[in-house]
């Protein structure tokens, strides 16, 4: 059965740099993936790719089984984009935005489009230039939810947004996460909305993934453990995983990286040392990933 | 550090601001170069070649500065963070100064030389107000609008007119105007005190100028209206229905005959019975250019809403560029086809079927050089528009050198206009299909 999403070994040249040096992965209905990584690190452009708008420079990128370059109207109208900067027309209102989605979308669903209108406060008649940034975006995100696509791809899409209209748009996508038919993919930098509604992580890291993987899973896998030994530990612990070590005193930080439960009696007879482990939250570790 | 290094770093500093792009301050620091050289060569030994070259490096760095420094003084007298550079106003203002005698001394200098306009003590006075007028008023207008004094280019034309006209007064009397403007303006300029940043429209990013774009046309009237087609809409960034159209071009409808006006009362009827019919062919295919300039800027927005695959997009593409092209062609043509045949200036069945058998070759080439330059620079939108605008200003050059459009005393006499035609046709042949077939694998243009 075809997935909504398969990279395979995608890469991605713009302007002489490889951004995307070989990212495999796949989507399927039900997953909602968020998309982490630092300024420049290559997730618009990895979006952008799933959506067809370039071609990789190698491997390739299928929407269900076709290449994503070559979708055709059908494949189209199971997807919703939502753009980093907002695209509606000038001189059209909310209203009249509304109107042409609608005669270009093969199925609307004019209840949720209503209650979101109602629930979100969009003016809808007012022209988009004498709009808000965040009411474009509300706008936005309204035209893509609204034909309810089986694939929903949103670029930053909560970066303007207050964090009253933040939390009723991760409402939202909840609702959407609880229908298996569907998948959504979002990009953000705040951390948090990722722990509300994620369940798979996508973390990019110089055009390749850093993690890729469910969210609790992740959580679990990072632990910062002290230990605390009668002497200062002063030589470099060379431990399979360990990804930083900070020398305080008789007290030594490690970070771990795939943190194993047999792991701690392991370092309490090797150090002589007590042992505390700390299970990191996804901020942190999004932190130790990058730094 | 000494009061003379301090003056030079300023004067240095000065010009990186006003010329903010690298490119743009090699562009005008080679052709100042090549003004000097070519002008010491022509002086010294009087060679015709080097005294061409001098002209054409001098009109270009002229149109440059005239072009750029305006929008970019006003938007450094309106950033707060300029203004605590301390004296950056008065230094502007001295650079408006300095620019606008030079302007005047080149300008002198060519018309001395070319014989354009005859030799008068007065005429470097004359030149230099109505040099320092245009100035002057571009700075005010651009602190109203940024970048709407392109419009005050036209008065170039008619300027050897003005400076004749201005040689009847009192030297004392153009002296006087000239100081009073300067005084006025240094008046204005230095007390201005703008409510908010009036930022440069030709130096910010296609993303900032989009997000402009759409600030100025939400309070216009000129941009509301219903959209006619998804496509359509969404590849002119707005609405695309008849009325919204028409309202776009009411403007320009307009500006244009008024900008043109002053021409036609110093002319008269001569100036517009030989004159109009180029402008408006000029448009015509000026025109192809923007629209599809505008087409490509918007056309990331259209892939995913569009029915099809890429080739089907692109005949998309080209139904959306003629039915933008198209009609408002038709319009520009028929304006000076019915002063031809009511002023009795008919040019000629032959004439007119060559005309437009050339502008609808410039038009088809205009919209397949485009993708093909668009894709084979990965979608570059800054080639495909540098090419494309040479290609345009290659064909008004030839059709004015060989007296296709319009025959001047430095045309090529009654030469055939199949010399314009014939490389249109072969040029379209060779790139027709490598367009068409190279969209297949083009890549849209990002957004940011």
């Amino acid at each position: 059965m075809s997935v909504p999403v398969l990279l395979n070994n995608l890469q991605r040249q713009l302007g002489g740099v490889t951004v995307l040096k070989g990212i495999s992965a796949q989507v399927v209905a039900g997953q909602v993936i968020a998309l982490l990584g630092k300024n420049g690190s290559g997730k618009t452009t990895l979006l952008e790719t799933i959506l067809g708008f370039g071609f990789p420079s190698a491997g390739d990128a299928k929407l269900w089984d076709v290449k994503a370059t070559d979708i055709d109207g059908d494949i189209k109208q199971r997807l919703g984009f939502v753009p980093q900067q907002d695209e509606l027309l000038a001189g059209l209102n909310g209203r009249d935005h509304l109107d042409l989605f609608k005669a270009f979308r093969k199925t609307w669903n004019q209840p949720l489009v209503d209650r979101l209108i109602a629930e979100w406060l969009i003016p809808m008649d007012i022209s988009i230039g004498k709009m808000s940034v965040g009411q474009r975006q509300k706008l936005s995100i309204l035209l893509a939810m609204a034909h309810e696509p089986e694939l929903l791809i949103l670029d930053e899409p909560v970066a303007s947004l207050d964090p009253i209209a933040r939390r009723q748009f991760l409402q939202q996508l909840v609702e959407i996460a609880a229908d298996e038919n569907r998948a959504v993919i979002f990009s953000t930098h705040i951390v948090s909305d990722v722990e509300r509604v994620a369940n798979q992580v996508w973390m990019l890291r110089d055009g390749v993934f850093a993690y890729q993987g469910g969210l609790d899973e992740l959580k679990e896998s990072f632990a910062r453990v002290t230990l605390i030994a009668n002497q200062p530990i002063t030589q470099k612990i060379n431990w399979p995983h360990l990804i930083k070590q900070k020398n305080n005193g008789n007290q030594t930080q490690l970070t771990f990286q795939c943190w194993l439960p047999e792991m701690e009696q392991q370092l309490a007879q090797e150090f002589s040392a007590q042992v505390h482990v700390e299970f990191l939250g996804l901020e942190d570790i999004f932190l130790e990933l990058n730094q | 550090m000494s009061e003379r290094t301090s003056l030079a770093n300023k004067v240095v500093m000065i010009f990186k601001l006003l010329f903010p792009l690298v490119i743009l301050r090699w562009i005008i620091v080679v052709m100042l170069a090549t003004f000097l050289v070519s002008f010491a060569l022509t002086e010294i030994f009087q060679w015709e070649l080097a005294a061409a070259f001098s002209l054409i490096a001098c009109i270009n760095l002229g149109l440059i500065c005239a072009l750029t420094m305006p929008t970019q003084m006003v938007a450094f007298a309106s950033s707060r963070t300029v203004s605590y550079l301390g004296d950056s106003r008065s230094l502007l203002l001295i650079f408006l100064v300095v620019f606008s005698l030079f302007l005047t001394l080149t300008i002198c200098w060519g018309w001395d030389f070319t014989r354009l306009n005859h030799d008068s003590p007065l005429m470097l006075l004359g030149v230099w107000l109505v040099a320092s007028l245009i100035l002057q008023a571009s700075v005010w207008i651009c602190s109203r609008q940024p970048g709407a004094h392109l419009f005050l280019l036209v008065f170039n034309m008619i300027l050897g007119d003005v400076v004749r006209w201005l040689e009847l007064w009192h030297p004392l009397i153009i002296s006087l105007t000239l100081i009073v403007s300067w005084v006025f303006f240094a008046w204005w300029w230095m007390n201005w005190r703008p409510a908010k940043y009036k930022v440069n429209p030709f130096f910010i990013g296609m993303v900032a100028q989009q997000k402009m774009a759409l600030e100025q046309r939400s309070t216009s009237c000129f941009h509301s209206g219903a959209a006619k087609s998804w496509v359509g809409s969404r590849l002119a960034g707005m609405p695309d229905g008849w009325t919204a159209r028409a309202k776009r071009l009411l403007p320009s409808l307009v500006m244009t005959p008024l900008a043109l006006l002053p021409s036609y009362i110093i002319m008269g009827d001569a100036w517009l019975k030989s004159f109009v019919h180029f402008f408006f062919l000029a448009f015509s295919v000026g025109l192809a250019q923007i629209v599809q300039s505008n087409h490509a800027l918007n056309l990331r927005r259209v892939w995913l809403y569009s029915s099809g695959d890429r080739n089907e997009l692109f005949l998309q593409l080209q139904k959306c560029f003629w039915a933008n092209v198209l009609p408002f062609t038709l319009l520009f043509i028929s304006v000076p086809f019915s002063l031809d045949l009511f002023l009795g200036t008919w040019r000629g069945t032959n004439s007119w079927l060559y005309f437009l058998l050339s502008v609808f070759l410039m038009q088809l080439l205009v919209f397949h050089l485009f993708w093909w330059v668009y894709q084979r620079t990965h979608a570059s939108l800054v080639w495909a528009n540098v090419v494309c605008g040479g290609l345009v200003f290659w064909w008004f050059l030839m059709s004015v050198a060989t007296g296709f459009l319009i025959k001047f005393p430095v045309s090529w006499q009654d030469i055939s206009p199949l010399w314009i035609v014939i490389p249109q046709l072969v040029l379209l042949a060779l790139i027709y299909k490598p367009a068409r077939r190279g969209f297949a694998s083009v890549n849209f243009a990002r957004a940011g």
